[in-house]
């Protein structure tokens, strides 16, 4: 199974209303081949009518959708020739877990012995090979959703989505799962569209990210691009957790010692993390009352309050140069003047 | 704990044994008796050609109509479930408005609507299609008619409910991976509905075996069935007579339950089973 016809998808302006609710609003995506890309956001961001749009399982209002060179807006699904991963894993569960994955190359008129061995490969590669006969009910959630997975490429379609794939699973299988669809990724090289509204998903198997709020795109962009570098408030805080300071009369930003070069900046995003004790030379710092301290594991939390009275969140590991903060205490606390991130709105 | 669940059982299965075995205890013993113990009843029932020929006909006319009503609920409880959902409970509630009214009144307007006077037969005779009244009540198709009218809504909830249980993205999976609409109803939604389907039809079937109102009032001398026969013999205080007619009636339909159960289950993908 080689990655030869993997298709970039495009969107073209596409809207969708529901009566006076307008789902996605001239929304604009173009996904290279290959490309793993996910729409990532809260309910109701209309990742989901965006991905209904690209299956067929519902049309735009105004725009239109590519897949290749080909507009599909007005194709049923089964013309689109998709793969797909759902939430609720959609099993046959009157099939087999052969015949659920044989199902997509019998709908294409295969011939049996050419099934026969696709669906094997395609089962060795989620390794379920010798689970054919069974039922998906005696499965576990896992298995069925590496079943899912095997019916979802076994026609080696040239785009794959995946609909909130791993919501419906445990944190652990889901993060086994996540490998597997990394792997998969790259053995397959098709072009995937994942959606979820669990950033730590998006951002560990994304090539790159849409963010979505309110039917628009807020940034699309590499994980680490939309992790270190946000354009908005809403992708500030959407995206990890983080101090948003305002450049206001109050003076919380400057008592910072943030000093924005352009007028129209209105706040700042700071990272918990870039919050450090020990600091370098050239960090911008100012005096924090430490207010609480909470021990995470890994990472110690404090909670600070600067000198205008902001609260502050920072994160430090544990193998840092200083022992953790105690409550009550007063101390330095900097970071390096690039990490303090502009943000316009 | 382990004998907890059988206690808090036992009010339940008392009262079933009061309200279901032993009047069919009392039955069976009132057949075997005539005064005195005997097969004699039955022995009647057996060499009387008549008894046997009205048997076969209650068979056959409880298999059509559960048939009948199956071709007919079932697309109705399928365009019910496929319609949005704020639509479906104002078109099942259309579909359940008729059980509100008892079979007796439904059956004598079904005799207003079919006498020579009736709806029908001025509709015909306005339209040209016939001369004089035709005979539609009192006649075979009556029967027919009226039953199918009785039993329908019974089959539409039945394979509705069924239909609802059907989770409605294994359709659209079936659709993504290449089916089309009509396929993709062959390959996945039927299949899944079929049990719902059997169910219906039994039920059906069982409350068919069991009419005689209708077949009384608006078909012919012809049109008895079992539940008439069985009437009748208790009119003229033939109760063993009687009692043997309903102990075969009972016989017979559970076996023909038995045996289209045994065939579903060999067949048929049930979600119960899964669960199990």
């Amino acid at each position: 199974m080689s990655g030869e016809g993997r298709a970039p998808v495009r969107f073209e302006k596409v809207s969708r209303r529901f009566g006076d609710v307008v789902a996605l609003d001239g929304f604009d995506l173009e996904i290279a081949a290959g490309e793993f890309v996910t729409l990532l956001g809260p309910s109701g961001s209309g990742k989901t009518t965006a991905l209904n749009i690209l299956a067929g399982f519902d049309r735009a209002t105004s725009g239109e959708v590519f897949i290749g060179d080909r507009a599909v807006g007005g194709l049923p699904p089964e013309k689109r020739n998709v793969g797909m991963v759902f939430q609720s894993f959609a099993l046959f569960p009157h099939m087999s877990v052969f015949d659920n994955v044989a199902f997509p190359l019998r709908m294409r008129k295969f011939a049996r012995q050419e099934i026969a061995g696709r669906v094997a490969r395609a089962l060795e590669m989620v390794r379920l090979g010798g689970y054919g006969d069974r039922r998906p009910s005696a499965l576990s959630g896992g298995q069925r959703q590496r079943v899912a997975l095997a019916r979802a490429v076994v026609a080696e379609p040239p785009v794959l989505l995946m609909d909130e794939s791993l919501s419906a699973l445990d944190l652990k299988l889901r993060e086994d799962l996540q490998e597997e669809i990394r792997r998969l990724h790259h053995q397959l090289g098709t072009t995937v569209v994942f959606v979820t509204h669990d950033q730590g998903e998006a951002l560990t198997l994304s090539d790159r990210i849409a963010l979505m709020n309110r039917g628009r795109i807020c940034q699309f962009d590499t994980p680490t691009a939309l992790y270190d570098r946000p354009v908005s408030r809403f992708v500030a805080d959407f995206i990890g957790r983080t101090n948003i300071v305002p450049v206001d009369a109050a003076g919380h930003a400057a008592a910072l010692g943030i000093s924005p070069d352009a007028a129209t900046v209105k706040a700042v995003s700071l990272r918990p993390e870039k919050l450090r004790r020990a600091l370098h030379p050239g960090d911008l710092a100012f005096d924090a009352i430490v207010e609480d301290v909470a021990f995470h594991g890994a990472t110690v939390e404090s909670r600070l309050r600067s000198p205008t009275g902001f609260v502050l969140r920072m994160s430090e590991t544990r193998s840092g140069p200083l022992p953790p903060p105690s409550s009550g205490e007063t101390t330095k606390v900097g970071f390096a003047a690039g990490d303090a991130v502009p943000l316009y709105d | 704990m382990s004998i907890g669940p059988r206690l808090t059982l036992a009010p339940a299965v008392a009262l079933a044994l009061l309200l279901f075995a032993v009047p069919v205890a009392f039955v069976l013993r009132e057949s075997l008796f005539a005064p005195d113990l005997s097969l004699v009843h039955f022995e009647r029932f057996l060499t009387r050609g008549v008894y046997i020929a009205v048997f076969e006909k209650t068979l056959a006319v409880s298999a059509a109509v559960s048939t009948i009503c199956l071709l007919a609920g079932y697309p109705m409880a399928l365009f019910i479930v496929t319609r949005p959902p704020r639509w479906r409970p104002l078109l099942l509630f259309l579909v359940l408005v008729p059980m509100w009214m008892s079979i007796l009144v439904r059956t004598y307007a079904w005799m207003v609507v079919l006498g020579r006077e009736g709806i029908v037969n001025n509709l015909l005779q306005w339209l040209g299609l016939t001369d004089g009244p035709a005979t539609l009540l009192f006649t075979t198709g009556a029967v027919y008619v009226a039953m199918v009218q009785i039993l329908l809504p019974i089959m539409v909830v039945t394979c509705y409910s069924a239909m609802t249980e059907i989770d409605p993205g294994l359709v659209r999976a079936a659709r993504v991976f290449g089916a089309g609409p009509f396929r993709a109803f062959r390959e996945v939604f039927l299949p899944l509905s079929l049990e719902g389907a059997v169910t219906g039809w039994s039920v059906t079937f069982i409350l068919s075996m069991g009419f005689f109102i209708v077949p009384a009032l608006v078909g012919g001398r012809k049109d008895m069935l079992l539940g008439n026969m069985i009437v009748n013999q208790v009119g003229q205080g033939n109760w063993g007579f009687a009692a043997v007619m309903a102990i075969v009636l009972l016989a017979s339909t559970v076996a023909l339950l038995g045996i289209v159960r045994l065939v579903a289950s060999r067949f048929l993908y049930s979600p119960r089973e899964e669960q199990a």
